[in-house]
């Protein structure tokens, strides 16, 4: 039994989500509501809920403006939005769980056995990772939370070299000469990442465009990292390899 | 014009035949030709060939044709001192022409066209002013000219050093210095009757050399000759043995000397005319003073005698003007009846010959019958008339056998024995074709004649003397009627026939087919005489020469004036023994060397009968003489002793006009390579002329001026060309002639015009005005262009707008919490309002999905969907808020079309910001549409926290995204720069109290 508060300012968006709570997750105990973030804080404080679901976008004090605001953050969060595309990858970047509204129940249902595996202490450092890339002046995403089997890791994305492909995780290369699994896909991060500076090279690659030494000729040929590592560009992405290097 | 005067001479030292007797003959230029005087004082050539001949009144210039004067009044540049021209001398060195005259030394340069006094080009040499000229010679080298004075001595003029020296300045020499030559190199002087040298500066009398009044001294066969007044010639052989002898040339007073081209030396006296001496024999070959030829020289008084550079021999006499010697008529001899004949007068139109074995020449004339000639005798021996007056015109004659000879007269055909001298007529009544006759051939090997009248052709059996009717069919059945010129048989038998209309017809006589050749008759239908040399046919024709070969039935040859032909009428064609044709055409005989296609022209100047011959009229015989017959008599010749006058120079421009007025140079236009006009200077006359005195009437000019001529224009002897309207360019003028044998100059005279562009036709101008017109059109297209690209982006600019605005307008947050009020609706049970409001979204989204695709939609329906928007809104903000909506009916009523949900975004910022984040629920939303003259107004108030309070309640991102399209929207639909739409912040006692939003939308 997990205790849990629903944040939204619509109404109708805290029913909704407190019926289906109600209806298919009894894991879950609803022991508050609140409508807008300063609610929130007070609801938190007073209820010490395991679980929070934070609407982002209310009027006043948004979701990641409440987070900020609180002293602690010893919970697990599950942000709920209607829609926000960059939002959603802040929240990706910073590897919370995030719900879609209306609210998908088998969605939530695993997002909740998800955090019930997961520790509460890393909550606070994903914030902060979520309201640095939030706050980028640019709004690039440059911080990322790696989940791996020995926990969160959080790393700056210009620090990979490059991504390997191991079944279903993923090996990730950096310019220190340090490497993690990640318990990710190599497609996971491929749309995580973006093609801002990383490139699917290969069935097995994502390289990271501003390590790239040189390019030998072969067949895909051939691409030779800062680090000395040799990587294969596949046939099918020779071509568009060596438009986006500008060959 | 020409004065002639025939001299026969009778000591000739080549044996030649009484047929073709050597006779000089004269033509005579005198003040009737435009000669300005006809005292002919003194002669010199030119180094263009113009010949200058002085006078006693004026300078005159001859080329041939045209005489030019010039006095010392008319001159055209500088002055000639006086108008009694004494002695002339061409400088060839400086291109000076040496003019001394009663009055002064004068110099012409050729080059410059320009008399100048002795002293422009001798200063040091005044004391020439104004004396008497006797004589100017040349002497030892090039550059030294030696002049002869009667008060001053002797000057040596050095044109090189531009120096004189003066000699024999002697009281007793100086007036008496008689004459001058350079003889051995050293120059021989009479004065005061003594014969001088001067040797180094000095001057030497030799010994025992008395000489008597020397007019002229001149240098023979290395012996000095003197001409004297008094004692005839004087011939000094040596200056180491001074001995004088008197030379008889049948007169005492003697005044010239020249030379010929036999090295023959001509001695002009003043009394007895000429007399010519053989080089070696020193005795005279040739005087005028015999008696026999006295009469025919009536010019006694010789005063000059000149050599051209053709070899013509020239006397300039008193009184009788300038007279020029050429040999040219000794190479044809001619056979007229000159006797008057029962008191009519001689008659030589000759229609046909034919030359019998022996020395008879057979002649059929026009009206008079047909004559008997003996060549060997030179007499016409019979004159016999077949019979009535119109048998008298005989068009043809032939021979059966040496005693048969036939005749075809317009009486019909006749027989004329030669031995009984009797004529046998023969004529068939019933038949047309039998009288008028035109031809008569006969056939090889059979007994058979072919006879043609005006009206065709029959033949006619010898045996039994009747005529056959000739087979009138070609091979295509069509009637043929042939009246025949001329026939000849081939190798082959067949006879070929040189027809009127049909051109060169083949008859085969055994089968009796006649084929007409084509081609032969696509180059003329008029065939006058044909020609069988060796299997190929040469046909004369009216439009020219043509060869046909008989085998390969090919044109080999054509000639006609378009290929150079003198005339297009070919009347008859012999070949002699070189190989060479020789035709009688209306222009003279042509020879024709058919190897090499040179055309040689004779004319009736050579000693023709006439220019003009007759159809089919020419014979040949054994011994390779040919004979033709024309318009006034017969010629006959030897054509191996024919000489062909290979003398052809190159023809001048002698005169450039613009626009009738002659070009003013610096020089001789005759000199200029290169004329240079503008562009207004584009109508020119060119005159041109060549220096030939051997029949320059015959002598013919070829031009053309390139790129504008498209071939040379063949223009006979007409001298002159005019061009007009010759726009600006570079021209190349191109002359060439011929002399009276038709040989052209080796030469082709080429002067370049350039006519200059006016500036507004120069290339430079022409390039800025092309550039212009260029940059012109460039900046028109880019104008064009970026207006095209303008509105394409315009539209493009809509087009992403109006996508932009949709999407904006359907912003995904308010679907998505829509869906998410109806879920809460399903999640409670509440059917009603679930069903209820999911239509509404649904309708409103499809309102969306419509409006999408449209630019324009009607107002109602956009106000529909504006209405379906504000109920959701409602719906998700719990009626947070009131709505009220006010549309007045003129435009609730209209059918305006706006674009899609443009007032959307103001709604939704007065409900997001305005009235969302207001306390409590009094919100309230007013919306009023109205119109003006021109735009629909819509008017959004709320009375919400207001813009400033909603600018810091604004989380990170731009939500007024959907507001800025708007904005860009409305510019476009307004077509304005800034958007019709005024925020206005309300206010009330306690602060903010609202956003007042004013949009103006065009109406369309």
């Amino acid at each position: 039994m997990q205790t849990a508060i629903i944040i939204d300012d619509e109404a109708k968006g805290r029913l909704a989500l407190k019926e289906k709570l109600k209806s298919y997750c009894p894991e879950i105990a609803l022991v508050a509501e609140a409508s807008n973030g300063k609610e929130g804080i007070e609801a938190i404080a007073l209820h010490h809920p395991q679980v929070v679901f934070l609407d982002i976008e209310m009027p006043g004090m948004n979701g990641f403006e409440m987070l900020n605001n609180l002293p602690d953050k010893n919970f697990h969060i599950i942000f709920t939005t209607a829609y926000d595309q960059y939002a959603i990858r802040a929240i990706k970047y910073a590897a919370f769980d995030y719900l879609l509204k209306p609210v998908d129940i088998e969605e939530l249902r695993l997002a909740i056995q998800k955090i019930s595996l997961l520790p509460v202490h890393q909550t606070k450092n994903q914030v902060d990772l979520l309201t640095q890339n939030i706050n980028h002046p640019r709004k690039l995403l440059n911080k990322l939370a790696i989940p791996t089997l020995d926990g969160l890791f959080f790393y700056d994305i210009n620090d990979i070299i490059y991504l390997e492909a191991n079944s279903n995780y993923t090996t990730l290369f950096f310019n220190n000469n340090t490497k993690i699994v990640a318990s990710k896909t190599l497609k996971d991060f491929e749309e995580l990442l973006g093609d801002d500076i990383f490139f699917r090279s290969h069935h097995s690659y994502i390289i990271n465009l501003n390590y790239i030494k040189r390019y030998i000729r072969g067949d895909g040929g051939q691409v030779e990292l800062h680090n000395g590592t040799c990587l294969e560009i596949s046939r099918r992405k020779k071509e568009e390899f060596l438009k986006i290097i500008g060959y | 014009m020409h004065y002639r005067i025939i001299i026969l001479f009778t000591l000739l030292l080549i044996p030649v035949s009484a047929l073709f007797s050597q006779q000089l003959s004269f033509t005579s230029y005198t003040s009737a030709n435009g000669l300005s005087q006809n005292s002919g004082y003194c002669m010199a050539q030119d180094g263009q060939g113009y010949l200058w001949m002085g006078t006693q009144d004026g300078l005159n210039k001859f080329n041939g044709k045209n005489i030019i004067t010039f006095y010392k009044e008319n001159t055209r540049r500088g002055n000639l001192t006086d108008n009694f021209i004494r002695t002339l001398l061409y400088d060839s060195l400086n291109n000076w022409l040496w003019i001394g005259t009663s009055s002064g030394l004068c110099i012409y340069n050729c080059r410059a066209d320009s008399f100048y006094n002795a002293t422009h080009y001798f200063p040091a040499a005044d004391t020439l002013n104004g004396l008497m000229i006797r004589s100017i010679v040349a002497g030892r080298t090039p550059e030294e000219i030696l002049v002869l004075t009667y008060s001053e001595g002797l000057f040596i003029c050095n044109t090189k050093q531009r120096l004189h020296r003066q000699f024999f300045q002697q009281p007793h020499t100086k007036n008496n210095t008689e004459a001058a030559v350079v003889w051995n190199n050293e120059i021989a002087v009479v004065a005061n009757r003594q014969l001088f040298f001067i040797k180094d500066s000095a001057e030497m009398i030799l010994a025992d050399s008395r000489l008597d009044d020397v007019r002229k001294l001149f240098v023979w066969q290395q012996k000095l000759w003197a001409a004297s007044t008094k004692s005839g010639v004087m011939v000094i052989d040596s200056s180491a043995r001074p001995a004088i002898r008197l030379f008889n040339a049948g007169s005492s007073d003697v005044g010239t000397f020249a030379v010929d081209k036999n090295n023959h030396l001509w001695i002009g006296t003043r009394n007895a005319g000429i007399a010519i001496i053989e080089p070696g024999q020193f005795n005279v070959m040739h005087s005028f003073t015999d008696a026999a030829n006295q009469n025919e020289w009536p010019q006694k008084f010789t005063l000059s005698l000149f050599k051209d550079r053709q070899n013509n021999m020239w006397t300039g006499s008193s009184g009788g003007g300038f007279a020029v010697n050429n040999g040219k008529k000794n190479d044809f001899a001619l056979i007229q009846k000159k006797e008057l004949q029962y008191g009519k007068a001689a008659h030589n139109m000759i229609l046909s010959i034919y030359k019998a074995p022996g020395n008879l020449l057979y002649e059929g004339t026009q009206l008079e019958g047909m004559r008997i000639y003996d060549l060997a005798t030179d007499r016409t021996i019979s004159v016999i008339n077949p019979g009535g007056a119109s048998a008298n015109s005989v068009y043809s004659i032939t021979a059966s056998s040496p005693a048969s000879i036939w005749v075809a007269s317009v009486a019909g055909l006749y027989n004329f024995n030669s031995t009984l001298k009797k004529f046998t007529h023969y004529v068939d009544s019933s038949m047309l074709t039998s009288i008028t006759g035109q031809y008569v051939y006969k056939l090889k090997g059979r007994d058979s004649l072919l006879y043609s009248s005006y009206h065709g052709a029959v033949f006619f059996d010898l045996k039994n003397k009747k005529f056959r009717v000739f087979k009138y069919q070609d091979d295509r059945g069509k009637q043929v009627n042939l009246v025949v010129h001329n026939a000849l048989e081939d190798a082959k038998g067949n006879i070929w026939l040189g027809c009127v209309g049909y051109g060169l017809v083949r008859y085969n006589i055994t089968t009796h087919a006649i084929e007409i050749i084509d081609a032969v008759k696509a180059f003329s239908k008029t065939v006058n005489a044909l020609f069988d040399d060796n299997g190929v046919l040469w046909a004369g024709t009216t439009d020219g020469l043509i060869a046909y070969d008989i085998a390969s039935g090919k044109i080999l040859h054509t000639f006609s004036a378009a290929n150079g032909l003198p005339g297009n009428v070919i009347y008859s064609i012999e070949k002699d023994a070189q190989g060479n044709f020789w035709c009688g055409t209306n222009v003279g005989l042509l020879k024709i060397d058919p190897r090499t296609n040179k055309i040689i022209q004779v004319k009736a100047s050579a000693g023709l009968q006439a220019d003009e011959f007759n159809t089919a009229c020419s014979d040949a015989d054994d011994s390779g003489n040919l004979y033709f017959g024309g318009i006034n008599g017969v010629t006959f010749f030897n054509p191996s002793a024919f000489s062909v006058d290979k003398f052809s120079p190159e023809p001048l421009i002698e005169s450039f006009k613009i626009a009738n007025k002659e070009i003013d140079l610096d020089e001789a236009v005759s000199y200029r390579g290169t004329i240079e006009l503008n562009h207004s200077q584009n109508f020119i006359t060119l005159q041109y002329g060549v220096n030939n005195f051997l029949n320059h009437d015959e002598c013919q000019y070829k031009y053309r001026l390139k790129n504008v001529d498209a071939d040379w224009v063949f223009s006979g002897n007409r001298s002159f060309v005019n061009y007009s309207g010759l726009t600006p360019g570079e021209y190349k003028f191109q002359l060439q002639s011929s002399n009276s044998n038709g040989i052209w100059s080796n030469g082709i005279k080429e002067l370049t015009i350039i006519i200059y562009p006016a500036w507004w036709q120069t290339w430079w101008f022409r390039l800025i005005v092309l550039f212009s017109a260029i940059a012109l059109l460039i900046v028109a297209v880019a104008n064009t262009i970026s207006g095209i690209r303008y509105k394409a982006a315009i539209k493009q600019k809509m087009v992403e707008t109006e996508m932009a605005a949709l999407k904006a307008q359907m912003n995904p947050h308010f679907m998505f919490n829509c869906i998410n009020s109806i879920d809460a609706f399903i999640q409670t049970n509440d059917k009603y309002n679930a069903t209820l409001y999911l239509n509404k979204f649904a309708k409103l989204i499809r309102n969306v999905l419509d409006s999408s695709k449209q630019n324009l939609v009607n107002f109602s329906k956009d106000i529909d969907t504006l209405k379906l928007y504000l109920e959701l809104e409602l719906l998700r903000n719990e009626n947070k808020f009131s709505v009220q909506l006010d549309i007045a009916d003129e435009v609730a009523n209209s059918d305006y079309k706006v674009p899609p949900l443009i007032i959307q975004p103001f709604v939704e910022n007065a409900i997001v910001h305005g009235l969302r984040n207001k306390e409590g629920n009094a919100g309230k939303l007013e919306i009023v549409i109205s119109k003006t003259a021109t735009h629909i107004v819509y008017t959004i108030t709320d009375n919400g926290i207001g813009r400033l309070a909603a600018q810091q309640l604004k989380t990170g991102k731009d939500s007024s995204y959907g507001i800025t399209m708007s904005y860009e929207r409305i510019k476009l639909l307004n077509e304005e720069e800034t958007a019709a739409v005024i925020f206005t912040d309300l206010y009330n006692d306690d602060g903010a109290a609202g956003t007042h939003v004013i949009v103006n939308l065009k109406i369309k």
